[in-house]
């Protein structure tokens, strides 16, 4: 099996063909962490970038997610066995009043596509329950979804909260959904926006990344 | 030069024939995406020094708690449209003193956060199912026969054109994308567009027929709307649901006939709402026969109102586009006023537009903006256009 073969079959989300490719990689002996990243991971970097130019939309972004998830199923038992570690963790919700997941559902998707664990609260979310999840998961990422004018809103009180429980300094904030921008979220004090589901993935990612040369430096 | 005096309706006539009215029509409550909610109505009812009126008429449609206005207000801030159209049936009702969750005919379960929030779809009867077609046509079909959900139709027909003299907009509830996607799933639907395309087409298929019976029906009890208004969604902010080449094969022809079925029996204008980012679907729609777009998300990507005017001004008229994502519950009074003041320079020229907020107004939109928009229109929407002069 070639990476490369792999990697395509998730782009055309032709999950039959992962699924089998997959298979054949670990029959073969090949490495479960290799298949990850240099076949899926890679394969839904590629798809980030494409959504991102405006090649492929989000129904041709679904379908390779979807490949990918069924690809890992197979790999699972055997990443967890080894030293796996995620990209990184996120907790994802949509904020109080407001019951809308279709972004959010989106996001969370392509973040797992991403190899972020990602553990997701639902809909109409506290800020104490996003609190709750911050201490209990320890994640590096909250993002926080909002579709309404009335409850974007809201994502300043869970922010407020995260602080009052000690906790802001500990995790990055993402935030999305129709109506927020890049000049709320930095009104509001989070730490990045991102307009659609293939930025929160490259956006997650750089969070990641900064966080670790931040905590570097502080070394 | 006198001015012309044209009822409410005829000014919407000509605008969406392409002609200048006297002035720019103005709608507000009278479609599902420009209601007002009773917080904001009340707020705007004690600005005016008026009494609350308790008897809001308070529609929650499928989405939104919102209020159609009562006629003493509708006529003072000179709404041009009133709209009439089914029910929609609903059963198990549930909630802690109010409905906070129910079942609708299609089956698909909605629920909200509190009393004053916007209901979401929280799962259909396809979702997680592997794709049958048996299913499909095992499945309880909205009943289109069922009388409940033509009552009252004729009468407040009747009523609109006999105590108002405006515009009659016969709201067809329904799409198709939107239809399947919550009884099958948001993302699942999308999926099937491409990897379960037959069984796409077969829920298409069963959701066409109901709609378009539902239409024919509806319509026996409107006989001569001024506007048919059907409700689609297609648009995510940055752009749309599916790209133009998969809409055309997959959807396309099933909007048509849903067009078709409108049109075999009025000669109303075809108005189709849907949110979002949706101007890369334009030219189809014009294709199918669609004359009117609404709400004209002007946030949402590629919709900036002097280019699609520019592009698609021959062809469309345009409802809606005064900005309810940033200005309306964000911005001052002025700067309503301003914005206003754009979308008619941009849209209004030779007709072509009925300006109305470009979504209902929520919750959190201050009272002083709604009466700024409404103020707005009415000094900058005179003919001709100060934009002209």
């Amino acid at each position: 099996m070639e990476y490369d073969e792999l990697t395509q079959a998730v782009i055309d989300g032709d999950a039959p063909r992962a699924e089998m490719l997959t298979r054949q990689a670990i029959e073969q002996g090949m490495n479960a962490e290799a298949v990850l990243a240099y076949g899926l991971i890679q394969a839904m970097s590629i798809v980030g970038e494409r959504f991102g130019t405006g090649e492929i939309y989000v129904p041709e972004m679904l379908i390779a997610a979807r490949a990918m998830k069924k690809c890992l199923l197979i790999l699972k038992p055997i990443l967890a066995q080894g030293s796996h570690e995620p990209a990184g963790t996120v907790v994802i919700g949509t904020v109080k009043g407001d019951i809308h997941d279709v972004g959010k559902n989106i996001v969370s998707i392509m973040l797992e596509g991403a190899g972020f664990e990602v553990h997701d609260l639902g809909v109409d979310v506290t800020p104490e329950a996003f609190v709750r999840a911050v201490e209990d998961e320890r994640p590096d990422i909250v993002g926080l979804s909002a579709l309404l004018t009335t409850t974007m809103l809201v994502m300043r009180d869970v922010i407020a909260a995260l602080a009052t429980a000690g906790v802001r300094d500990k995790v990055k904030v993402l935030v999305g959904g129709a109506p927020v921008t890049d000049e709320f979220a930095t009104e509001i004090g989070a730490d990045a926006y991102a307009p659609d589901a293939a930025a929160a993935s490259v956006t997650a990612k750089s969070l990641i990344a900064s966080a670790v040369s931040v905590g570097e430096g502080d070394e | 030069m006198g001015v012309s005096v044209l009822t409410r309706r005829e000014r919407i006539i000509r605008a969406l024939n392409h002609q200048e009215p006297d002035r720019v029509p103005f709608d507000i409550g009278g479609t599902a995406a420009s209601s007002i909610h009773p917080d904001v109505y009340g707020g705007v009812l004690s600005l005016l020094g008026w009494p609350p009126e308790a008897e809001f008429t308070k529609h929650v449609t499928v989405l939104t708690e919102m209020v159609t206005p009562s006629e003493k207000f509708l006529d003072h801030v000179d709404a041009c449209v009133r709209k009439v159209g089914p029910q929609i049936p609903r059963r198990d009702e549930e909630g802690p003193g109010y409905v906070q969750r129910y079942v609708d005919e299609w089956g698909v379960t909605w629920a909200r956060a509190d009393e004053v929030s916007e209901f979401a779809d929280k799962g259909g009867p396809f979702q997680r199912h592997e794709p049958s077609e048996q299913e499909l046509e095992r499945y309880a079909w909205p009943d289109i026969s069922d009388p409940s959900r033509y009552v009252g139709i004729r009468e407040e027909v009747e009523r609109v054109r006999r105590e108002t003299d405006a515009a009659v907009v016969c709201e067809i509830p329904y799409g198709i994308v939107r239809e399947c996607q919550r009884m099958r799933g948001f993302t699942e639907f999308l999926e099937d567009l491409l990897i379960n395309q037959t069984y796409a087409e077969a829920l298409m298929e069963k959701v066409v027929d109901v709609v378009t019976a539902i239409i024919d029906r509806t319509l026996d009890e409107v006989p001569d709307p001024d506007v048919c208004l059907w409700a689609e969604d297609m648009g995510f902010q940055e752009r749309a649901y599916m790209r133009p080449e998969l809409y055309r094969r997959m959807v396309k022809p099933y909007h048509r006939r849903l067009v078709e079925a409108i049109q075999k029996r009025t000669d109303a204008k075809v108005m189709v709402h849907s949110d979002g980012s949706i101007r890369e679907l334009l030219a189809d729609l014009v294709d199918i026969g669609v004359q009117v777009i609404n709400p004209v998300q002007v946030s949402a990507a590629g919709m900036d109102s002097a280019e699609l005017k520019r592009e698609f001004g021959a062809d469309l008229s345009f409802w809606g586009a005064i900005d309810t994502q940033h200005v309306l519950p964000f911005a001052s009074p002025d700067e309503v006023k301003h914005e206003v003041k754009v979308r008619i320079h941009d849209l209004a020229t030779g007709g072509g537009y009925v300006a109305a907020s470009g979504h209902n107004i929520q919750r959190e939109v201050p009272p002083e903006n709604v009466l700024a928009m409404i103020e707005a229109v009415h000094d900058y929407g005179e003919y001709p256009l100060v934009s002209q002069q």
